[in-house]
């Protein structure tokens, strides 16, 4: 819930009009790259957070049919 | 330009390996060898049917025009899947509790499995969704045009919407499954979502670092408004970009699909809370990039919706402009393929199949077989569904107003959400209000924002668009009420969703939910606290005798249950479970209307028939709770009529008590008394003779003779009290004896003989046999008979008193009745003679203490007889005696 709060208070003005400079940083404009830098953060910060989420099992149904093998929740095939 | 024949050979290809792959999945997912299947990772991918061809092409077109506004796009969703990934785990954890199959069955489920609603929802769904489909018939051929310009748009769009069909129905229906779960299809999603990720960026990754020379080079001497588009990129218009996009990913009927139907283990959402948005950032990493580059390289004319696949191509990358044009088409069927599933899904659930049934039973030509019908009414809708969008594709005439629709549809959709969210978090909303609401903001949607889109050339003209129906600017579509000045959309979604959410919080209010409502609201609500409907194996979405026979056994009881399904089969000449034909399930409701009231019986049964398909563990719940209500009830009932019976023993008890205090109070009264004048008179002549008055002998004799008999009465008075307490307390044994009957009356009739000579009384007596024998006590029966006899001559005042005695035998007893003429006691006073002190009216004052009768009452019951007052049938009394008969002959 927190990430969320965290998440829209960066992406939504009026936070967000702080980074409306006209100039590059590492090649990129910096609103665009404000963006995609905390874009990937939330990323990472959910991750995070999904690891411990999954292990504990906190409240989970369980599957319908008992064939599905364990999964491993925390790796990242797509990086 | 690539040749046709390739170019076809490499689609027909690709479409031969997505159905493959669908069929192998499917094979092996009917033996459960899909282990890998059940992977969050294919669970992920699937949820990527979010980008759609409007991403791959038309999120670069719109960075082209927009700047960095293509975003909000994405960062809805992400939003959604980092931080309010619960309210996704909701819904899945309700959908599969409640066999949830679309959008439309979960809100009409959750107010009170409401039809009206469902065909609502599933109204708007379709109107939001034929556009959208149609833009991707649109994208299809588009690209197909640009890589082999010769193309026939009408002829590609046909055959691609028919092959999509036959994909779809082939194996989107092929089971009817209660979790509604496609395992081909989503292998084959899963698999296009890699294509068009893998298309996208190595079209990003050719733009980039083959025709720039990395990010820095394509960033260079790039003018700040075309990255920011708009002066106010961070504005209205972006907050609204971004909720819309995040209520999309809720609300969208195919996301609903993949993500809440298709769910196999709720733990899979862990993973796509980061794993999606790390999927939506790979997609749009590169999309700023190949905008920029297109715009820089590309002609003035060139559409920036197809920079993706013109770009390779301008470059002479065949392979690769071959490739994008793989991932637009994968991008394109996917989400097409699950549209076109969820939205027949809800058509068929909800309007096709209701009607079918309501004119099937017209004809009651309908057998027990829904199944067939069903999967015959899921295939027409998915006809119909992409037949509906290729003839908008047609209607429209490919026109760049399509390319609109994506944001529309979003606002389409958006209308579902306070229903939704109101639906799974607030007890008290209501059936109405959500129709309401959902009728408000369909309808301000609708003139708000897609009539105009259509520019004047439906329903609404130029001219209303731009001065308000028949003038009134007020009206005016894009700026109702006067609100100016406003982006259209942004305009477009206060009004609709404000609206929409503003009138269902109202309604709601003012509006009380039915019971099955309110049942549904608290198993939605609060899902996760109850235990929630276990997965059963059950295909509820047909009408299954054995379905109605649980049902019915659950409500009406085994046995009853068994009776009428017997009688039922008899009718239909069947043994076993009858057919559940029309006539059987109309007089099950009917019989189940008893129980639960009509509308519950009709909900139920109508639900097994297969109107809709929600899951039989809620209809056995219902069915449960209604019972256990029902035996509650009686239960209840049962113990205040327990409570009102040991009331009414209670008050008799208390009245009884009260009579005993009464006599209890009356008995020392009367002992009193009875003590007080022995003992008044032994008072008396003690102090005369003490006085020192001189006194004759003679005087003095007769005083001390007075006091002597005195005291004699008061010791006799009190060995009777002691005799009575003695014998109720059963403290005293008897000695018993073999007593001849005939002797102890005589030896009793004599002892009184002096007073029945005095009073002439004549004594009659008759002996059934002369050697009669009774087991008593020789002095105690002997006291009995005399007091009895003494009662008889002393309260007769007949002028000529008689005393009648009567011994016989009967049974093991021998009886002994004594009778007078002397009038007997009353039936009243019958009742309380042998109470300690209560005498007969008739002798109410003075003569004896009244201990008489309950002293040989006792007496007699120690000997293991009785003492009864009778009466004959002339209504005179007469004492009964009766003594256990003596064995000994005589």
């Amino acid at each position: 819930m927190a990430i969320l709060l965290v998440g829209i208070v960066l992406v939504m003005p009026p936070f967000a009009q702080v980074v409306l400079v006209d100039a590059n940083l590492f090649g990129v404009p910096i609103p665009l790259l404000y963006i995609f830098v905390v874009w990937a953060a939330l990323i990472f910060g959910a991750a995070i957070m999904a690891g411990p989420l999954s292990r504990t099992g906190a409240p989970m149904a369980t599957p319908p049919q008992g064939d599905g093998e364990p999964t491993p929740t925390d790796s990242n095939p797509a990086g | 330009m690539i040749s046709v024949n390739i170019l076809l050979t490499v689609c027909l290809g690709y479409v031969f390996l997505l159905f493959a792959i669908a069929f192998v999945v499917d094979r092996r997912a009917q033996r459960s060898r899909t282990s890998w299947l059940h992977s969050p990772i294919v669970y992920t991918l699937s949820i990527s049917v979010y980008c759609t061809s409007w991403t791959f092409y038309g999120a670069v077109g719109s960075a082209a025009r927009n700047g960095l506004e293509f975003v909000t796009i994405y960062l809805g969703p992400t939003l959604v899947f980092v931080g309010w990934w619960w309210i996704l785990r909701k819904l899945v954890r309700i959908g599969r509790a409640h066999r949830i199959t679309s959008i439309a069955d979960l809100i009409s489920s959750r107010y009170g499995k409401s039809s009206n609603l469902a065909v609502l929802v599933t109204l708007i769904a379709v109107i939001a969704t034929t556009p959208y489909i149609a833009l991707q018939l649109q994208s299809v051929v588009r690209s197909y045009q640009i890589i082999s310009s010769d193309a026939d748009a009408i002829t590609t769009a046909f055959w691609v919407a028919a092959g999509m069909a036959l994909f779809t129905i082939l194996f989107g229906t092929r089971n009817l499954d209660a979790n509604e779960r496609h395992h081909g299809v989503v292998a084959a999603i899963a698999l296009e979502a890699i294509i068009k990720l893998l298309a996208l960026i190595a079209v990003g990754f050719f733009v980039t670092y083959g025709i720039s020379d990395g990010f820095a080079d394509v960033f260079e001497n790039v003018h700040p408004d075309v990255i920011r588009g708009s002066s106010d990129i961070f504005g209205p218009r972006w907050v609204t970009l971004t909720f819309l996009s995040a209520t999309a990913i809720i609300c969208l009927p195919r996301q609903f699909q993949v993500t809440v139907v298709e769910n196999v283990e709720e733990s899979h959402l862990t993973t796509a809370s980061w794993l999606f948005p790390l999927y939506l950032f790979g997609m749009t990493i590169f999309i700023m990039p190949i905008a920029l580059v297109g715009l820089q390289v590309m002609p003035e004319s060139s559409n920036p919706d197809l920079y993706v696949l013109t770009i390779p191509l301008a470059h002479d990358r065949h392979e690769l402009a071959l490739f994008a044009f793989l991932g637009g088409f994968s991008s394109a069927t996917s989400m097409v393929i699950v549209a076109a599933i969820a939205v027949s899904t809800m058509v068929s659930n909800h309007i096709v199949m209701p009607v079918a049934l309501r004119l099937l039973h017209g004809t009651r030509a309908v057998s027990g077989d829904v199944r067939n019908l069903l999967l015959v009414s899921r295939r027409i809708s998915i006809a119909f569904i992409l037949g509906l969008g290729f003839l908008y594709f047609q209607a429209s005439g490919g026109s760049d107003a399509l390319a609109a629709i994506g944001l529309i549809a979003f606002v389409g959709v958006a209308q579902f959400l306070p229903s939704l969210l109101g639906g799974i978090f607030w007890r008290g909303a209501t059936g109405t209000g959500a129709f309401a609401g959902l009728i408000v903001g369909f309808s301000f949607w609708a003139y708000t924002l897609f009539l105009p889109s259509f520019g004047g050339d439906f329903v609404l003209s130029a001219a209303t668009l731009a001065n308000g129906p028949w003038g009134i600017d007020l009206l005016r579509p894009q700026a109702l009420f006067g609100f100016k000045g406003m982006d259209s959309l942004v305009h477009a979604v206060i009004w609709s969703v404000g609206t929409n959410a503003l009138t269902f919080l109202i309604v709601s209010n003012l509006t009380s939910a039915g019971t099955l409502e309110r049942f549904q609201a608290a198993m939605f609500v609060d899902v996760f606290r109850s235990s929630g409907g276990a997965p059963s194996t059950v295909a509820n979405s047909t009408a299954d005798s054995e379905d109605l026979f649980i049902l019915a056994q659950r409500i009406l009881g085994t046995d009853a249950a068994r009776r009428l399904f017997d009688e039922m089969a008899h009718e239909q000449g069947t043994t076993g479970l009858p057919l559940a034909s029309d006539a059987v399930i109309a007089r099950l409701e009917r019989e189940l209307a008893g129980s639960i009231g009509a509308a519950s019986a009709h909900a139920m049964v109508s639900r097994i028939a297969g109107h809709e398909t929600v899951g039989m563990t809620e209809l056995i719940d219902i069915a449960d709770e209604a019972l256990q209500l029902v035996e509650t009830s009686r239960q209840l009932s049962e113990k205040s009529a327990q409570l009102e019976r040991t009331a009414q023993q209670l008050r008799e008890v208390n009245e009884r008590l009260r009579v005993l205090d009464a006599q209890k109070d009356e008995f020392l009264s009367q002992i009193s008394h009875e003590l007080r004048t022995p003992m008044t008179s032994i008072q008396s002549f003690s102090e005369t003779l003490a006085a020192d008055d001189p006194i004759s002998l003679a005087d003095q004799r007769r005083f001390v003779s007075i006091i002597h008999d005195e005291s004699r009465r008061l010791t006799r008075l009190l060995d009777e009290l002691l005799d009575i307490s003695r014998f109720e307390s059963g403290t005293v044994k008897l000695q018993i004896g073999h007593i001849e009957v005939k002797a102890a009356i005589s030896a009793a009739l004599d002892a009184i003989s002096g007073v029945t000579r005095k009073a002439s009384v004549l004594v009659d007596i008759e002996y059934e046999q002369d050697a009669l024998c009774v087991k008593a006590n020789e002095d105690r029966l002997h006291q009995v008979l005399l007091n009895i006899l003494m009662n008889a001559v002393k309260y007769n005042d007949s002028d000529q008193p008689e005393v009648r005695i009567n011994a016989y035998k009967k049974g093991e007893h021998v009886l002994i009745d004594i009778m007078d003429n002397g009038g007997g006691v009353s039936q009243e006073d019958a009742a309380t003679i042998f109470e300690k002190f209560s005498r007969g009216s008739k002798s109410a004052r003075g003569k004896g203490a009244g201990l008489g009768l309950p002293i040989s009452r006792a007496i007699m019951r120690a000997m293991g007889g009785d003492l009864t007052a009778e009466f004959s049938d002339g209504g005179t009394s007469y004492f009964r005696l009766r003594l256990l008969n003596s064995a000994v002959p005589s």
